[in-house]
């Protein structure tokens, strides 16, 4: 049977490389796509950081939580560090208000399929970042509240109060967006129309 | 599911070469091995350096040559759409050889992906380079080098397109480049562009339109020829190089909107916004760039060239207070922009700048020559007809209420009509369908605008002497079938229709040339009554003796 991630971290800790490594190919996709909606660039060094980190910190992992919730966990505060740093705001950045669309951030690399989901992106960007966060681990990463919770250090009660709420940011930014888009409808026929398009796809 | 609920959507895909090319530098570095970096073609992908509508631009290592290159892979669907033009222009772009253009060296493919290889730049972006203070010196520089970069493919028949502060490295050597001719085309045949449609919620400075996976310009630069569709021309380019160039000194945006349907409106009617500079922008700046950026190709500048040795010449006159002195105002993003939309689609003749209308929205002092090179052809020039006139005054102290109203008294007795009346603020606009007359009052005093519709004038002039041609030209059948030489079928319509065309022809004409002669004596009437608004300004207030 395979090691586990904890197993892992725990090896490479110890000078293991090819523990380290296998941890590192188990992950590191996820955690490239944790930035990849959100930073325009230095993408390298932040995965570099978050794995670094994770070796780093890695007595505060104690091995009942989810590895993925203590990684992501470790990823967002990446995230944060540097987005303080880039805009030279150590205080007054708050993420729970504060989105990437605001900060004036553009994405790299996501390859959007459609003009749907390049939408969909685009509204995740516009809904403030801890939301953002939370939204995005919920869906692509398929992490339950309570994961969510431990990576942004909540309780489940406040993960799950914020998922209800950034779904309703999220549904809220992508009806102004429809809303130039397509014309005359009132906007749950559109968003219900366009929601039922998505999860013809999604189930394809 | 509600409709509150959003749907569950798919994580997006990641580029595989940089994906490919992340793992290696990421491992390399964590575990202390040498990088397996993907190779393209015979060049070694380093890092990423950039991104944009095109595709993704890495430093790369050529491994024949060791030197290093900048390599652009273009997104598949961009390459495939336009693989011969591309592979054209690679070729136009190596026989070009200019310090203002970065080089191009290769194009080939990747596992289905064209790539181009050019000349690496170390350096960073005009956007980045303007985000620090300079002197307006230093602006004029750098855009003056890179224009001169714009003129040198223009002369190869190579058009830009997409000309903007991202497009221009400005090397550690100082030296600014002109990138990303990713677009450039052999100038439009026409009827070949179509306009681009518009998705909202773009962001105007950074997104470029696509069409079909051609990239088509970013909305903030784009030309009003390319949101209408027609064809982009040298001149195009110019237009986009005067919008950076306007941003740079002014430090905003020259058109209104944040969503790109606003913003192409701004555009395609010419409507620069009202601005407030924070320091004094030269006269002949101002004039360059609403020269540049004008509706209509034809009253811009010839070309790139004529407009860059316009600065040239002021550049070389040595050292200027105003051009040495003033920092422009950093480079900033726009999301908290100023411009109210709904401001801006007033009829205020003040702030339009229709292709026929006042002219330059920017405030223009009164008596300030403006040089010769730098005027906009004059109205009519290309022989046009001249549809309003508008003549300004200023005075340098405010207006007292009841010169307001001795004002509006004596229009409506000029014009032997009531007026409409409508305050704004503290000032008046007086108008009636032919006349418009605006005082605005400023911090530095009354300004009053007076501007006179022709159209309609004309409307009635050029249907009357048409019909009148036409009567002639039925005149002309009548003596012509008189005289029997209408016998012969077919022959018989074509003389009639011959006849009657060319009497409305020349009506036309004369309307057209009655029209031009009544312009002087209607330009003095507007002066008269522009003059005679100062005079009862200037005037002291009878009721207080």
């Amino acid at each position: 049977m395979d090691a586990s991630d904890g197993e892992l971290l725990g090896a490479w800790g110890r000078g293991d490389h090819v523990a380290g490594e296998e941890l590192f190919e188990r992950h590191f996709e996820s955690v490239v796509r944790f930035f990849q909606n959100k930073i325009d660039r230095d993408h390298d060094d932040l995965i570099q950081q978050t794995f670094l980190g994770c070796l780093e910190s890695r007595s505060s992992f104690r091995g009942d939580g989810s590895f993925r919730a203590f990684l992501f966990g470790v990823a967002h505060n990446v995230l944060g560090k540097h987005l303080r740093r880039r805009y030279r705001e150590p205080a007054g950045l708050d993420f729970a208000h504060v989105s990437l669309a605001e900060l004036g951030d553009s994405p790299s690399m996501v390859i959007a399929a459609d003009r749907q989901q390049q939408m969909m992106l685009q509204a995740l960007r516009r809904i403030p970042i801890d939301h953002q966060v939370a939204l995005e681990l919920h869906y692509w990463e398929a992490m339950t509240a309570g994961e969510i919770g431990e990576t942004l250090d909540v309780p489940v009660g406040t993960a799950k109060t914020r998922l209800r709420r950034a779904k309703q940011l999220l549904a809220a930014e992508l009806s102004d967006l429809l809303a130039g888009v397509i014309g005359a409808e009132p906007t749950e026929t559109r968003l219900d129309t366009w929601a039922a398009g998505i999860r013809r796809l999604v189930s394809r | 599911m509600t409709a509150a609920e959003a749907p569950s959507p798919r994580p997006p895909a990641l580029a595989p070469l940089e994906l490919d090319r992340l793992r290696g530098s990421v491992r390399a570095k964590l575990f202390d091995r040498p990088a397996e970096l993907p190779v393209v073609g015979r060049y070694t992908l380093l890092r990423c350096i950039g991104h944009g509508g095109m595709g993704i631009v890495y430093a790369a290592r050529d491994e024949e040559l060791g030197r290093e290159v900048a390599i652009k892979l273009l997104r598949t669907e961009i390459a495939r759409e336009d693989d011969r033009h591309l592979a054209q222009e690679a070729r136009a772009l190596a026989r070009l050889s200019h310090p203002n253009v970065v080089g191009v060296f290769d194009v080939g493919m990747h596992e289905g992906q064209r790539f181009i290889a050019m000349e690496y730049v170390a350096g960073d972006d005009l956007r980045r380079w303007l985000g620090a203070p300079r002197t307006l010196r230093d602006v004029l520089q750098v855009f003056v080098a890179a224009g001169r970069g714009l003129h040198a493919a223009h002369t190869v028949g190579l058009v830009h397109r997409d000309f903007k502060p991202d497009n221009v490295l400005v090397g550690d050597d100082g030296r600014p480049r002109v990138l990303d001719f990713g677009l450039a085309r052999p100038p439009d045949a026409p009827g070949n562009a179509r306009p681009p449609s518009l998705p909202t919620g773009l962001d105007p400075l950074g997104t470029a339109l696509t069409s079909a996976g051609r990239v088509l310009g970013t909305p903030a630069y784009m030309a009003p020829e390319q949101y209408l569709g027609e064809p982009a021309d040298a001149r195009t380019d110019q237009f986009s190089f005067a919008v950076a160039l306007y941003q740079a000194v002014y430090g905003e945006r020259p058109f209104a909107g944040d969503d790109p349907q606003t913003l192409a409106l701004s555009i395609v009617r010419g409507r620069l916004r009202p601005i407030a500079p924070r320091y004094a922008v030269p006269e002949w700046l101002e004039q360059l760039l609403v020269r540049a950026l004008r509706v209509d190709p034809a009253q811009r500048f010839p070309s790139m060239d004529a407009l860059v040795a316009v600065i040239q010449a002021r550049l070389e006159l040595g050292p200027d207070v105003e051009l040495d002195a003033w920092q422009t105002r950093a480079m900033t993003r726009e999301g908290s922009a100023v411009g109210v939309p709904g401001e801006l689609v007033s009829s205020d003749p003040w702030t339009s700048t229709g292709a026929r209308d006042p002219g330059p929205r920017l405030p223009v002092p009164v008596g300030a020559a403006v040089p010769a090179e730098l005027a906009p052809p004059a109205e009519g020039e290309d022989g046009a007809v001249i549809t309003s006139l508008s003549t300004r005054r200023v005075l340098p102290s405010a207006i007292t209420e009841s010169a307001l109203t001795r004002i509006t008294r004596e229009l409506d007795r000029l014009e032997r009509t009531r007026g409409r009346v409508v305050r704004l603020g503290t000032g008046l606009t007086w108008s009636t369908a032919a006349l418009e007359v605006h005082v605005d009052l400023d911090h530095d005093g009354t300004r009053i605008l007076v501007w006179r519709r022709l159209k309609w004038a004309l409307r009635r002039r050029v249907a009357w002497s048409m019909m009148l041609g036409f009567f002639f030209g039925a005149l002309g059948i009548g003596v012509v079938d008189g005289i029997g030489l209408l016998n012969g079928g077919g022959f018989e319509i074509a003389i009639i229709f011959t006849l009657l065309a060319t009497g409305a022809f020349q009506g036309l004409r004369v309307a057209h040339e009655r029209h031009a002669r009544a312009l002087p004596a209607q330009r003095a009437h507007l002066e008269f009554i522009a003059d005679r608004i100062l005079q009862l300004a200037r005037a002291p207030d009878p009721t207080r003796g």
